[in-house]
């Protein structure tokens, strides 16, 4: 079954998504990259890397498909990264324009929260974007994340100079944003 | 005299060399620095390490093409008193460094040269704007250090770890170009008037 939300499931990437990450990841607006990429990635790249991954039962990192669960059109992609086992996590998400302001990502993120908190048992989850991408930072903050980082000025894009923010939301904070589930998970700490 | 930015009074920047390996393997596994050895991503923070990890280390040094892993010598005696490092990999915008002196070799401003050295290397010789540094919340000599040369903290990414029986944050501190001017000039004033 795949991890379901209100209105997305979040599922595996499969070759025919190549050409829909590739033209998220050649819009400027929706490459979600702190460091300006070119808008020249293809979808022969993007099937290398879909090809490269390797059978694993500790990956690193798991990346999704965000898919409507009323009709199934692709809504973007999803993934954490930088793994430590049973503490922590980076996640980064991309949503087509179309999606914008919908719930969409939203939805989304709670679906990857919910996977990463309870199945995986995480301690913590992080995320990293910068101070010219507001709708980011207040989508985070619905999630529950706070800014923890603010690094001035290390990020040049557009023209301007944006400052590096790093987001973390912890497991407490998590559960107590989550009234209808009980965190079954013993504190770590003395 | 030829422009040479990778020296100070006391200390010297050098490439690694394999002949090396003994003196890293003893200065890495020094218990005072457990958990801030700076060594790549994947090696253990805080275990003891092996002659022959630590081989690996040098190997993953010596073939970073986006940063440099210096060792750090006394222009003296050439001996080996820590390592530091620039690291651009990300974006040369803002370059993180890091600065490891042996226990045994601190307190004398060796470390205070190194860094000197450096963010002066990456402000005078690269696009840099932003340098960066990280160190654990228990690390507050690192802190103290990197305040005393003008860095700033810039927050703290919550539940970096955990440390005997305690969880703590990660602290990041950062300068900006004119920053650094600014606190080279001053430092200058107050080296003048000691």
């Amino acid at each position: 079954m795949p991890l379901e939300g209100k209105e997305v499931i979040l599922r595996e990437e499969r070759a025919e998504d190549m050409k829909l990450l590739v033209a998220l990841r050649n819009d400027l607006e929706t490459q979600a990259w702190s460091r300006t990429l070119p808008p020249d990635y293809t979808e022969r790249m993007y099937m290398k890397r879909f090809e490269k991954r390797e059978f694993s039962y500790s990956p690193e990192e798991g990346r999704f498909i965000i898919e409507m669960k009323d009709g199934g059109d692709f809504a973007g992609t999803i993934s954490y990264t930088g793994l430590e086992p049973r503490w922590s996590a980076v996640i980064g998400i991309m949503v087509p324009k179309r999606f914008w302001g919908t719930g969409v990502a939203l939805d989304a993120t709670e679906v990857l929260l919910a996977f990463l908190y309870q199945e995986l048992g995480l301690r913590v989850v992080r995320l990293y974007t910068h101070s010219g991408n507001p709708q980011a930072v207040k989508l985070a903050q619905k999630s529950g994340f706070s800014v923890s980082v603010r690094q001035r000025e290390a990020i040049f894009k557009d023209g301007e100079l944006y400052d590096n923010l790093v987001m973390d939301l912890l497991r407490e904070e998590y559960f107590s944003r989550h009234p209808e589930m009980e965190d079954k998970l013993p504190a770590c700490e003395d | 005299m030829a422009y040479f930015p990778f020296q100070g009074e006391l200390i010297r920047l050098r490439a690694f060399e394999a002949e090396d390996i003994p003196a890293l393997h003893t200065t890495l596994n020094h218990p005072e620095l457990a958990g801030r050895r700076y060594i790549p991503w994947g090696f253990p923070g805080d275990f003891p390490l092996s002659k022959q990890q630590v081989e690996a280390i040098y190997k993953k040094w010596s073939e970073e093409e986006k940063g440099i892993h210096f060792a750090v010598v006394l222009r003296g005696s050439l001996e080996l008193i820590g390592h530091a490092e620039c690291d651009w990999g990300w974006d040369p915008h803002c370059p993180q460094i890091t600065v490891v002196i042996d226990p045994a070799h601190q307190g004398k401003g060796y470390g205070s040269e190194v860094i000197r050295t450096m963010v002066d290397y990456l402000f005078k010789n690269t696009p840099a704007h932003n340098i960066s540094a990280w160190m654990a919340e228990w690390n507050q000599s690192a802190l103290r250090f990197a305040t005393a040369h003008g860095f700033k903290e810039c927050g703290r990414w919550r539940w970096d770890g955990i440390r005997d029986g305690k969880i703590y944050d990660g602290i990041l501190v950062d300068i900006l170009r004119p920053e650094w001017t600014r606190w080279v000039e001053t430092q200058g004033e107050a080296d003048h008037a000691a």
